[in-house]
């Protein structure tokens, strides 16, 4: 288990350095001019600056080295914790990130919760009954929310509560221990859309897979020997199907990350996703840089943990190769 | 009948006759196409619903200056964020352009876009699947390496990635989408592809001499095509949801030409965002989606029925 584990890790790591590698790659050869977000002020001021003081400029942010120069220091700072400074605002971007994505974190974690909480029953129960009417309205619910862009079920929200329930988009960012409750009320309509968007994919493939148990010999053994049918679907098919949830989830994780970056912007919940459009309007490299790398760790990590329930799920796989 | 004008015809020898006349070469196809819909609206008539809905909003992009009232990105100072009215029946932007024609000259944008990047993707991906499948080696372990980094990013944010490099504009938008349907496809395409590579007839092909890109054009490519066509349009939905997502972040075609997801990206920059400019573009994108995604799901089950009920 381990020893699953140690080489797991081993081989995430060459994954984010060549995903660092890219996006650092892919920010050098933007088109846009980096002084731009850094003295935010025109274009057509910019092609005043002399060639010496684009020349200090560029030194004092540190972008005349060679490119191989520029990286190392990148790279030594985000393994120390230190990710440099936001072109746009001269902030420490280890500061940003770590105040903001708090709150995506939170999103993220109430949006599981709730796509669980959801889905798996809903899944469970149209394959317990098939073709019947809860069925038919699960899965027509299910394909509907599949098709909806996220961020567009939280505009709806969002106009239909300043409408009619006298609802204000938050502007600052209250941190769980000052304020529990406002900060709540922050998080969960972007919880509650990327939730339920989630939860329409856990729905549907619950219920392919609860199906396929439910065909399996041990069901009907089960059935035969007189099990009550609760118990049948709870230790029998559950556990089983269960498996097959789990396996798909990286894909969930990709659709939910995503997803989460539009629909925070939709409720002007300063999270991440608010604080990555900013810096991709401003030409802010690095925050683009470092908030990428820092999706693609998340997103990295939680799906080695993924592989690991399923390991523990399904005792028929081995993890020691 | 149907099965015998679809399917399991028997070799006559008419292919000569074809390549002379191509007026029966055109109505053979006709009966054939016409004999396969018809079979597929008895078998799934939800999904030969939605196929019919995909058509119309096809056509419907298609003929977008026709159908559009006014001019979709005409100015109208006097009348700037009007209710939908008579006039115009889906109210007027922050412009006073009229929304329904933006909207309907959207559906141009977003499906243009959706075609050609998913054509793009699903072609290379597909390509890249059938060489690591049937070649191995050095190739297959390479692409796969470089296609688990491209998976190691969501979707999303690999698009915006993308973009950025690449400057906005329609061919940025459409190579950045396709690139986030390459995994996807070269993994279905590759498992195939190693299934197909163990069966006799490859094996009586390679014995009689073909080369590995014979082999692969000839006898491996059009084994592969039903899950290529399944995949395609199952792409098609996510394709225009990233596109609209990156519409929205401000990163698509640039204004004032119309797409459905600038249109509710510009919307949702004022601090209250009124209800008309919300409600129809992103209305028109979960219908094209849903029709896309219902009607693939159908051709899924006709086509490959090992996989029905699977996402």
């Amino acid at each position: 288990m381990y020893r699953y584990i140690a080489t797991r890790l081993i081989i995430a790591i060459p994954t984010l350095f060549v995903v660092s590698l890219i996006i650092f790659v892919i920010m050098r050869i933007l088109p846009g001019d980096p002084l731009v977000s850094f003295l935010g002020i025109e274009l057509d001021q910019i092609q005043q600056i002399t060639a010496e003081e684009r020349k200090a400029l560029l030194a004092e942010l540190g972008m005349d080295k060679p490119w191989v120069e520029q990286y190392a220091v990148w790279m030594g700072g985000v393994l120390r914790g230190d990710m440099g400074e936001s072109f746009l605002r001269g902030d420490s971007i280890s500061a940003i990130i770590a105040k903001r994505g708090l709150l995506s974190a939170e999103i993220a974690v109430l949006a599981v919760l709730i796509a669980w909480i959801i889905g798996l029953p809903a899944g469970i129960i149209a394959a317990v009954k098939p073709n019947s009417i809860l069925d038919g309205f699960t899965s027509t619910v299910t394909v509907f929310f599949l098709a909806i862009p996220g961020f567009w079920f939280a505009l709806l929200i969002v106009v239909a509560g300043i409408l009619w329930f006298g609802y204000k988009a938050p502007i600052t960012n209250i941190p769980p221990w000052v304020d529990p409750w406002r900060n709540f009320q922050m998080v969960i309509g972007p919880a509650f859309v990327v939730g339920v968007g989630a939860a329409a994919f856990i729905a549907r493939i619950t219920r392919s897979a609860m199906f396929e148990v439910l065909q399996e010999d041990y069901i009907r053994t089960a059935r035969a020997k007189g099990l009550v049918s609760r118990l049948v679907l709870v230790r029998h098919a559950f556990p089983n199907a269960l498996i097959s949830v789990v396996t798909v989830s990286g894909l969930l994780l990709a659709f939910s990350m995503g997803g989460a970056i539009t629909v925070e912007i939709a409720f002007v919940v300063p999270g991440l996703g608010k604080t990555l459009s900013q810096a991709i309007i401003a030409r802010d490299f690095l925050m683009v840089q470092n908030l990428t790398l820092v999706y693609a760790g998340v997103f990295i990590l939680v799906n080695l943990l993924i592989d690991l329930t399923y390991g523990r799920l399904d005792p028929r796989i081995r993890l020691t190769d | 009948m149907r099965d015998r004008v679809t399917e399991n015809e028997p070799y006559t020898g008419d292919d000569v006759k074809v390549a002379s006349s191509s007026r029966t070469f055109v109505a053979r196809n006709f009966t054939k196409w016409y004999w396969g819909l018809r079979g597929f609206a008895r078998q799934r008539p939800v999904s030969a619903f939605w196929l019919a809905i995909s058509v119309f909003l096809i056509l419907m992009a298609i003929s977008a200056p026709l159908i559009a009232p006014h001019e979709p990105n005409k100015p109208d100072f006097l009348n700037i964020k009007t209710e939908p009215n008579r006039s115009d029946i889906f109210g007027t932007d922050q412009l006073g352009r009229d929304y329904f024609s933006r909207t309907i000259f959207g559906a141009r944008v977003s499906l243009l876009i959706a075609f050609t990047s998913v054509a793009l993707g699903t072609a290379i991906g597909g390509v890249l699947g059938i060489l690591g499948g049937y070649l191995g080696g050095t190739f297959d372990l390479i692409s796969q390496r470089f296609l688990e980094v491209l998976m190691a990013v969501p979707g999303l944010l690999l698009a915006i990635i993308l973009v950025l490099s690449m400057g906005a504009g329609a061919s940025a938008v459409i190579i950045a989408i396709a690139v986030t349907r390459l995994p996807t496809t070269s993994r279905v395409l590759r498992a195939e592809t190693m299934s197909i590579k163990e069966t006799q007839y490859i094996d009586s092909a390679r014995s009689i001499g073909a080369s590995p890109l014979r082999v692969m054009i000839v006898h491996v490519a059009p084994q592969t095509v039903a899950s290529f066509i399944v995949i395609f349009t199952a792409s098609l939905g996510t394709a225009i949801l990233t596109e609209a997502s990156l519409g929205f972040l401000g990163l698509g075609i640039a204004p004032p030409t119309a797409t459905w997801g600038g249109m509710l990206g510009e919307a949702a920059v004022t601090l209250i965002p009124d209800w008309w400019m919300v409600l129809f573009p992103g209305m028109f994108i979960t219908l094209t989606v849903l029709a896309f995604n219902l009607f693939g799901d159908g051709l899924r089950d006709v086509l490959d029925p090992r996989a029905r009920g699977r996402i």
